[in-house]
């Protein structure tokens, strides 16, 4: 309790855990909003929906006649006729407010329907500033459940036929119909015998898209640098936390028993620090193709020892102490001894450990999922820079997609390392004032 | 003086007996004995710490051959098959002779030499084999080939080290001189503005990814700039002239250098301001002070030279995470050397050559720590004694 009011006095340390702390509302916010989207982070067929790789809705700013936002249409009205009794006709109508110079990427018309016996057939008809297109005239089974005006070929060509029709140069389906700003409606008809029950909605692919944007597959790269963040959290703080246990029994036992078994620990120390991490990270995780919890376990097992080393020289010191010999004295055991006299000592410094290998702890596991060799179905910042360098996410331009994952990973790691700093000033005096 | 002729004398005959394993150590053995003669402590400590990194090898080596042995196996026995194949279909008359029947009798031949040589037994059974032949790179890619269409791991790799340890290397020295020389001013000027520039620096060093940074600048630079082009150590095709090529050349260079450099240099220079800062704080210092001696002598005899095996020790453990962070940054920048490699290879998953790199970055840290710990050792006067 002390050393987190000495910690709060400090700049350094106050903004660390102002950043830590906002981080971690932030967290347990996003995993409890966001949570569906966790299985959904490998499943390119859903975020084939929306947009690829368009950057974030507010660029508009910038270019307010050219970033078309991506949107979902609700059907402004149904209608429902019956024909010559037995027959029924469905009618959703579609309003769009056309006002930019630009197409947009793609439409997008969900069909759905429910029928007993007879499938209903479809028809899709787009009616423009003083034109009229019918894009689709099928029978359900014959469609998609999602309908791409630019992407599906019966749609495609009824709209390329009727734009050549009438001299329209365009290569593509949505810059035929939207070339100009205006109202423009679709309309979805259900036309079947007996009953059957239909639905259907309407994307408009934009060229903008959200808060951050999209990555080539159409994944929403807001939700998942937010759903990162308890991730990001959950590895740097438990990976540390391992280590510094680690790290502090190996300190204790070298420092407290001394002799042969702190020379026989000290070597095994001086050999495990020449080890160096990554390669043998890279080698075992191939060879394991762990879970996010062994990643955790190996990353720590390669990062204890700096932690071991400023145990055992503290622990050297501490078990001179008159209070050490006195308890000795009246025949305290060793474990006594650790637990009650010794481990409080080191407990705030150890804090201080912890707070001090997050960063490292983050970056490594950041770097493992770069690799390609993390856990592929935990949506971490890692695997989207991982994606972003595969998909040439610099060399295109694709900011947001950069951005976002790497300050992110930054922030952890500066919040845990301002508080690991300002921790240290307060531990060791000697650094105070500098 | 007779330092200096033992040290060019040594440095001769290593130089002579190079390319001679047995008759490159009698050099190593004579400066052993001259140690052990002139400063038994000295030598005997740095005898210890080679014994050490021979121990690290030795371990990751082992650790390698038990968890990749089976596929070790499979390779060399892939490595022989080839081999019987070649052997067999190179003589005419009797690939005549045996028509048919040749695959049959190479498969028994191959299964002839895999038991001589033992393959059929467990790892352990063949550790020494199996160990030798990853020191020696002496495997064959399953996928991956160099340059001149070679599929052995060693040539493979030696074709990318050069362009790994010029990168690294030259990133590493300007780090250091720009990493102390800020540390030291920052560490005279307490509170200046370069002062909370290195701390800045030395918080970015800590909290951002290197490969990141260099994505970032590959945006910035390169797509929305155009000053540097995105990757890769060429241009396609290079160009001819010797000016024009070097010219190319340390345009590609800049961007990779620059990254490593703006990440790692922060680092260096805080912990040379906070072990010099530490310094200052001595009471020799003070004494120093008070005798009345001139504050250059002071700086450069009391509070560098004693500052200098801790800073040593700190460089060795930055150049440490900068080397794992250059491995990733190569692959950003499509530079050609082993990062990359590892990439490749982990993308086409070539165990042989994934076994081969690790051995080398293995082999280039250790070598590292070492050459940095026996500096330590000479520089620090306590070991020295």
């Amino acid at each position: 309790m002390e050393t987190l009011k000495e910690l709060l006095s400090y700049k350094s340390g106050l903004t660390g855990i102002a950043i830590i702390v906002i981080l971690s509302i932030a967290a347990i916010y996003s995993y409890f909003a966001f949570q569906k989207y966790i299985a959904l982070w490998r499943n390119t067929n859903y975020w084939s929906l929306y947009p690829s790789a368009v950057p974030p809705e507010w660029v508009s700013a910038f270019n307010p006649h050219s970033a078309v936002p991506t949107k979902w249409f609700k059907p402004i009205n149904v209608l429902k006729k019956e024909l010559y009794g037995s027959a029924t006709n469905i009618t959703y109508i579609f309003k769009i407010n056309y006002k930019w110079d630009v197409p947009p990427n793609d439409v997008k018309i969900v069909i759905n329907a429910t029928y007993t016996k007879f499938a209903p057939a479809v028809i899709i008809k787009i009616y423009g500033p003083k034109f009229k297109v019918t894009a689709i005239q099928d029978t359900i089974t014959n469609l998609p459940n999602v309908i791409s005006l630019n992407n599906f070929d019966e749609a495609k060509n009824a709209i390329m036929n009727w734009a050549n029709l009438n001299n329209i140069n365009a290569t593509l389906p949505t810059a035929a119909i939207f070339r100009q700003k205006g109202t423009y409606y679709i309309t979805v008809t259900f036309v079947g015998i007996g009953k059957f029950k239909a639905s259907s909605k309407l994307l408009v692919d934009g060229t903008v898209y959200g808060l951050m944007g999209t990555d080539v597959f159409g994944r929403d790269i807001f939700i998942y640098t937010m759903l990162g963040l308890p991730y990001g959290l959950l590895i740097g703080i438990l990976t540390s936390i391992i280590a510094a246990t680690w790290g502090t029994l190996y300190g204790l036992a070298s420092g407290y028993f001394g002799g042969w078994v702190d020379r026989v620990l000290q070597r095994i120390l001086d050999v495990w620090y020449s080890i160096p991490g990554l390669p043998l990270l890279i080698l075992l995780t191939i060879l394991l193709k762990p879970n996010i919890w062994l990643i955790m376990v190996l990353i720590a097992v390669f990062s204890w020892m700096g932690v071991a080393k400023v145990v055992r020289s503290m622990v050297l010191q501490l078990k001179n102490e008159n209070y050490v010999l006195a308890s000795k004295a009246v025949g305290a055991t060793s474990r006594w001894i650790m637990l009650k006299h010794i481990l409080p000592q080191i407990a705030p410094f150890m804090m201080a450990q912890v707070a001090l290998g997050v960063p490292g702890a983050i970056l490594t596991e950041v770097s493992l999922d770069f690799l390609g060799l993390g856990d592929p179905n935990v949506p971490t910042w890692g695997w989207m820079l991982h994606d972003a360098n595969v998909y040439g996410a610099a060399v295109n331009g694709y900011w947001w997609w950069v951005l976002p994952p790497g300050i992110m990973t930054a922030l952890v790691a500066l919040g845990f390392a301002l508080i690991g700093y300002a921790m240290d000033v307060i531990l060791n005096p000697r650094l105070r004032e500098v | 003086m007779i330092k200096a002729i033992v040290i060019a004398l040594f440095i001769l005959a290593s130089i002579l007996t190079f390319t001679y394993p047995l008759l490159s150590l009698i050099p190593w053995l004579l400066l052993l004995v001259i140690g052990l003669k002139y400063n038994k402590q000295l030598t005997l400590m740095i005898l210890s710490r080679v014994v050490d990194s021979a121990i690290v090898l030795l371990i990751v080596l082992i650790v390698t051959v038990a968890l990749f042995g089976g596929t070790i196996a499979q390779i060399k026995k892939a490595m022989i098959y080839e081999s019987v194949k070649r052997t067999v279909m190179s003589n005419p008359q009797l690939v005549q002779k045996l028509g048919p029947k040749i695959n049959e009798v190479i498969k028994k031949l191959a299964e002839q030499q895999i038991k001589a040589q033992g393959l059929d037994k467990p790892w352990y059974a063949n550790l020494p084999n199996y160990l030798m032949s990853v020191v020696t790179l002496d495997l064959r890619s399953q996928v991956l080939t160099s340059n001149s269409g070679s599929r052995l791991v060693r040539d493979i790799i030696m074709e990318r080290l050069p362009n790994t340890v010029l990168l690294f290397t030259t990133a590493t020295i300007i780090t250091a001189i720009v990493g102390i020389a800020l540390g030291l001013v920052a560490a005279r000027k307490r509170g200046s503005f370069i002062d909370k520039f290195v701390t800045f620096a030395a918080l970015i060093s800590a909290s951002f990814p290197m490969w990141w940074i260099g994505m970032l600048s590959i945006e910035i630079f390169s797509y929305q700039l155009k000053l540097f082009p995105s990757g890769g150590m060429l241009s396609v095709p290079p160009p001819k002239q010797p000016l024009a090529l070097a010219l190319d050349f340390l345009r590609h260079l800049a961007l990779p250098l620059l990254t490593i450099v703006a990440v790692s240099f922060g680092g260096w220079a805080y912990v040379t301001r906070s072990i010099l800062v530490g310094a200052t704080k001595e009471d020799y210092v003070l004494a120093a002070k008070a005798r009345g001696l001139a504050e250059r002598v002071i700086l450069i005899r009391h509070i560098l030279r004693p500052s200098l095996p801790p800073i040593l020790t700190m460089v060795a453990l930055s150049i440490i995470a900068s080397l794992s962070g250059a491995i990733i940054t190569e692959i950003v920048f499509n530079w050609p050397g082993m990062g990359l490699l590892y990439w490749q290879a982990i993308e086409t998953l070539d165990v042989p050559v994934i076994l081969g790199l690790t051995y080398m970055f293995t082999l280039i840290f250790v070598v590292t720590m070492l050459i940095l710990d026996v500096l330590y050792i000479i520089l620090e006067p306590r070991l020295r004694r």
